[in-house]
């Protein structure tokens, strides 16, 4: 999509290094040593491509400038490590063959394996199929480089002396396994939604899978998701978050808009429901609604009706809950929302929906306090400046 | 890659079921499953434990030997035997501790057998 040379020479660059880490994990079972095997060499294509061009074969210039750099270490040392003429073999081969499948999805199912706490999936997957630094992921999830680096190198370590396989995964599991790396993608997705922006590195694992296993119908709707979440914030997040509603259609990107149409209308034509198509066709009416002034509310509430009987869940409530306030029915979104009281306690967004939801019913008190729960368990600093904002408001009214 | 399959299993459930349906059906589908290991090709070793009671735990604290009655870990379920297979990944190794009869009603520990030859 980009004209700039830097940006298109990065892009390509981050594509090969992925299909080559596939590969060569593949080979070796091994992802730390397939990791610093094309670390060097990474970093020259990061240096030299936007320079001179993105070569022909990306692959075949990263495979040669990681041997170059391997013969060369041996050569350097007086006893070479035994793992070192294997690697140098492997990486010949590799460059001699042209790859045929795409290996960045087996690193995909690796990174989101059952074996794999649930937890670390998705920062793992970012640093492995991405190269993204532990210090871009680390604060997304809150944790300290060190601790979440910790946590990566003992996943990669599982990996590798579990005997976890790259291969993709059979016809028996395949539907649970894709699952689980949507799921994870998802995670990468909302943590970008909410902090430090890793929508763009979510957007490509989504497209990815996408490409790679166009029969699912759900990758789709996880893309379109993505898609929606890059239209509505071209120039990064604000540092105040602002309503839908509150927002100015004119700043949106509709060529991306319109691509998560399009994504979801054919997902529709392959009639497999699921969470990430509900969550995106919800979207869509929020976003559409909006910006053509149309009146999508009921449209919402039907949609969240779905999803809550697909895949019931605490935040699917609460925005059934917002989508009933928003149609004029907050006694009846009163009622929804207690009826997980007890289960959405430490959850934000539980308490800010109903604190909205006070207000319109007129009980000042209960609204202030719900809003004060709600801005204590905000980590988000954007949505918390948001709700201050609100409070404000309403103590000066 | 060897794997051992760890059987973790509530004792008392057991032995109702060997009450119930007698020894030789509560047998009947383990002996199934070591033939379904062995005729995979995959059946390195496996044998069953006695009760966990019958269990001796040894160790040597300042050079004298402390011998303690009962197993290591004492926990509902207990290690009640084992299998080490041969197969070539991890998939594997989960898809046969997912047929194991002990599945069901305990745990299966899956745990590769540790390789320093390559370190």
């Amino acid at each position: 999509m980009s004209t700039d040379p830097r940006a298109a020479a990065e892009a390509a660059a981050k594509d090969s290094r992925a299909r080559l880490l596939g590969l060569l994990s593949r080979r070796t079972g091994d992802l730390t040593a397939a990791e610093d095997a094309l670390s060097d060499a990474f970093a020259a294509a990061l240096q030299t491509w936007p320079r001179t061009g993105v070569p022909q074969s990306p692959d075949a210039w990263l495979l040669t400038a990681a041997k170059r750099r391997h013969v060369d270490e041996v050569r350097k040392r007086s006893s070479a490590s035994a793992g070192e003429p294997e690697l140098i073999r492997i990486l010949t081969e590799l460059s001699e063959a042209s790859a045929v499948d795409d290996p960045r999805l087996g690193l995909l199912f690796v990174c989101t394996h059952p074996a794999i706490d649930e937890a670390i999936r998705a920062p793992l997957m970012l640093q492995v199929v991405l190269g993204a630094p532990t210090s871009t992921i680390a604060p997304c999830w809150l944790m300290t480089e060190a601790a979440m680096a910790q946590r990566l190198v003992r996943a990669k370590k599982k990996i590798k002396d579990a005997g976890i396989p790259f291969e993709k995964p059979g016809e028996e599991v395949w539907h649970e396994r894709l699952t689980a790396v949507l799921d994870a993608i998802y995670a990468a997705l909302t943590i970008g939604d909410q902090t430090h922006g890793l929508l763009d590195e979510a957007l490509y694992l989504a497209s990815l899978v996408h490409r790679a296993v166009p029969r699912s119908a759900e990758a789709k709707g996880l893309v379109a998701l993505a898609l929606q979440q890059r239209a509505l914030h071209p120039d990064g997040r604000p540092a105040t978050f602002l309503p839908l509603k509150d927002r100015n259609p004119d700043d949106w990107n509709n060529a991306l808009i319109e691509r998560a149409e399009g994504l979801l209308r054919q997902a529709a034509g392959q009639r497999q429901p699921g969470r990430y198509q509900l969550e995106a066709a919800i979207g869509s009416a929020h976003i559409i609604g909006q910006r053509d002034g149309r009146d999508t509310r009921a449209a919402v509430i039907e949609l969240y009706r779905r999803l809550l009987a697909l895949s019931p869940s605490i935040g699917g409530r609460c925005g059934y809950a917002a989508a009933l306030l928003d149609a004029g029915q907050p006694k009846i979104a009163l009622a929804e929302l207690r009826s997980i009281e007890s289960a959405a306690q430490a959850y934000q967004p539980y308490w800010a929906t109903l604190a909205s939801i006070h207000r319109a019913l007129g009980a000042d008190a209960e609204a202030a306090e719900a809003l004060e729960r709600a801005i204590a368990l905000t980590t988000d600093p954007s949505v918390q400046l948001f709700l201050i904002s609100i409070r404000d408001q309403s103590t000066k009214n | 890659m060897q794997y051992m399959l760890l059987i973790f299993d509530d004792e008392q459930v057991m032995h109702n079921a060997i009450q119930e349906a007698g020894f030789e059906a509560y047998m009947a589908p383990w002996m199934g499953y070591s033939e379904a290991l062995q005729k995979a090709g995959v059946m390195v070793s496996g044998e069953p434990l006695s009760d966990g009671h019958t269990a001796s735990t040894v160790s040597v604290r300042g050079g004298k030997r402390e011998v303690q009655d009962g197993p290591f870990i004492d926990s509902k379920e207990q290690l009640g035997g084992f299998y080490i297979i041969d197969v070539p990944n991890l998939d594997e190794a989960l898809a046969w501790a997912e047929k194991c009869p002990a599945a069901p009603t305990g745990y299966v520990e899956v745990r590769p057998i540790a390789d320093f030859s390559g370190a």
